[in-house]
């Protein structure tokens, strides 16, 4: 599925990004804090570093910049019962411009409607979870749980929150409602 | 090899020829043992998650092997998931959940594992024996999946190493 909005278009990845995203997250804010917790993997490897455990991924990529801001990955898909896990990353600059949370909603809309899947989930550290917090406060999402202490980073412990997206609740909520309303259509597209 | 007792129920460190004992305590506990039957039953995909495991007891007494105990998501965070599995029959659960406790401290003597996590279904048997109040909740995933017919909750549950020694000393010390 592809979604377009006034800023940007949100679309399956293709290889011809692999070099633009592995320099997005090579970024060294970052590493201790994202997938790659012992360092980036060397660019030949990052394919199937990237792939790992991974069923789809959909790169958010702005509308007139023509740049990749973020990307979105589904992993972890248990069929047998219906879930799956999410995680979401931002290039440094744009983090807290929304563009990403934007992408959270097409992916979503992508994820509810395409995958069979009753609820996805993230994990998200206590440094990153406020981006979460205004979702959590709507009821679109829900914090499921807090695994205190659970992940040592650059020495420090920290707390990692269960996030939870259920299909019940995205298909019935205003958010999906005005977000829909927002995306730009096919026909205008064409025009 | 170690090994260790209590009354005629022990445990001992497994070794890859447990592995079909493994696949027995799998099948018979289908699907509640999540982590080694989600994928289905087909044995060599359960065999392959036995295979995933740190490290592993069996659980048994003088005329079989009863149940097991195995440790997964070890890292660099020094945390641990724990699973434990009995047959299915009463004397298997009596046994398992009995030893449980002193396989706990055994682990946390052999290791720097700080925190040990637990999931279980809402409906699942209890083999945590004694050491059940012990652990405190973090986790519930609500209709986590569908078992005979109806969505169960899962939650997740953690034990640290201190909570271990204060409430393992304060056994020792009432029984002292």
């Amino acid at each position: 599925m592809i979604i377009h909005t006034s800023r940007a278009i949100f679309r399956p990845i293709t290889p011809d990004d692999y070099t633009r995203l592995y320099n997005i997250e090579n970024d060294p804010l970052s590493t201790s804090t994202w997938r790659y917790k012992t360092g980036m993997p060397p660019p030949e490897e990052y394919e199937s570093a990237l792939w790992r455990q991974t069923d789809a991924i959909w790169v958010v990529e702005g509308r007139e910049s023509h740049q990749i801001i973020g990307y979105l990955q589904l992993h972890d898909v248990d069929l047998r019962a219906q879930h799956g896990w999410f995680s979401l990353y931002s290039r440094a600059e744009s983090r807290g411009s929304g563009f990403v949370m934007e992408g959270l909603m097409a992916f979503c809309e992508a994820v509810f409607n395409e995958w069979p899947l009753r609820w996805i989930y993230a994990h998200s550290l206590e440094q990153n979870v406020h981006s979460f917090e205004s979702g959590i406060r709507r009821g679109d999402a829900v914090r499921l749980g807090i695994l205190q202490d659970r992940m040592v980073i650059d020495g420090v412990l920290s707390d990692v929150h269960v996030i939870g997206i259920s299909r019940e609740s995205w298909m019935s909520s205003k958010l999906r409602e005005r977000f829909n309303r927002l995306r730009i259509s096919r026909k205008s597209l064409e025009n | 090899m170690q090994r260790n007792e209590t009354s005629d129920v022990t445990w001992r460190l497994s070794t890859p020829s447990d592995i079909q004992f493994a696949y027995q305590v799998a099948v018979a506990n289908d699907p509640r043992w999540w982590r080694a039957c989600k994928n289905g039953l087909s044995p060599r995909t359960v065999i392959e998650v036995a295979q995933s495991f740190a490290a592993g007891v069996v659980i048994s007494n003088e005329a079989r092997d009863l149940g097991i105990a195995v440790l997964s998501e070890t890292g660099a965070a020094a945390t641990g998931m724990l699973d434990v599995w009995s047959l299915q029959d009463s004397e298997a659960i009596e046994s398992v959940s009995d030893i449980i406790p002193e396989i706990l401290g055994a682990a946390f003597s052999a290791s720097n594992i700080r925190a040990l996590y637990f999931e279980r279904f809402e409906n699942d048997v209890d083999l945590l024996g004694y050491s059940r109040p012990w652990w405190k909740l973090q986790i519930e995933y609500p209709d986590f999946a569908m078992i005979q017919g109806k969505y169960e909750n899962r939650t997740c549950w953690v034990m640290t190493r201190s909570d271990f020694e204060i409430h393992s000393s304060s056994i020792t010390d009432s029984v002292a």
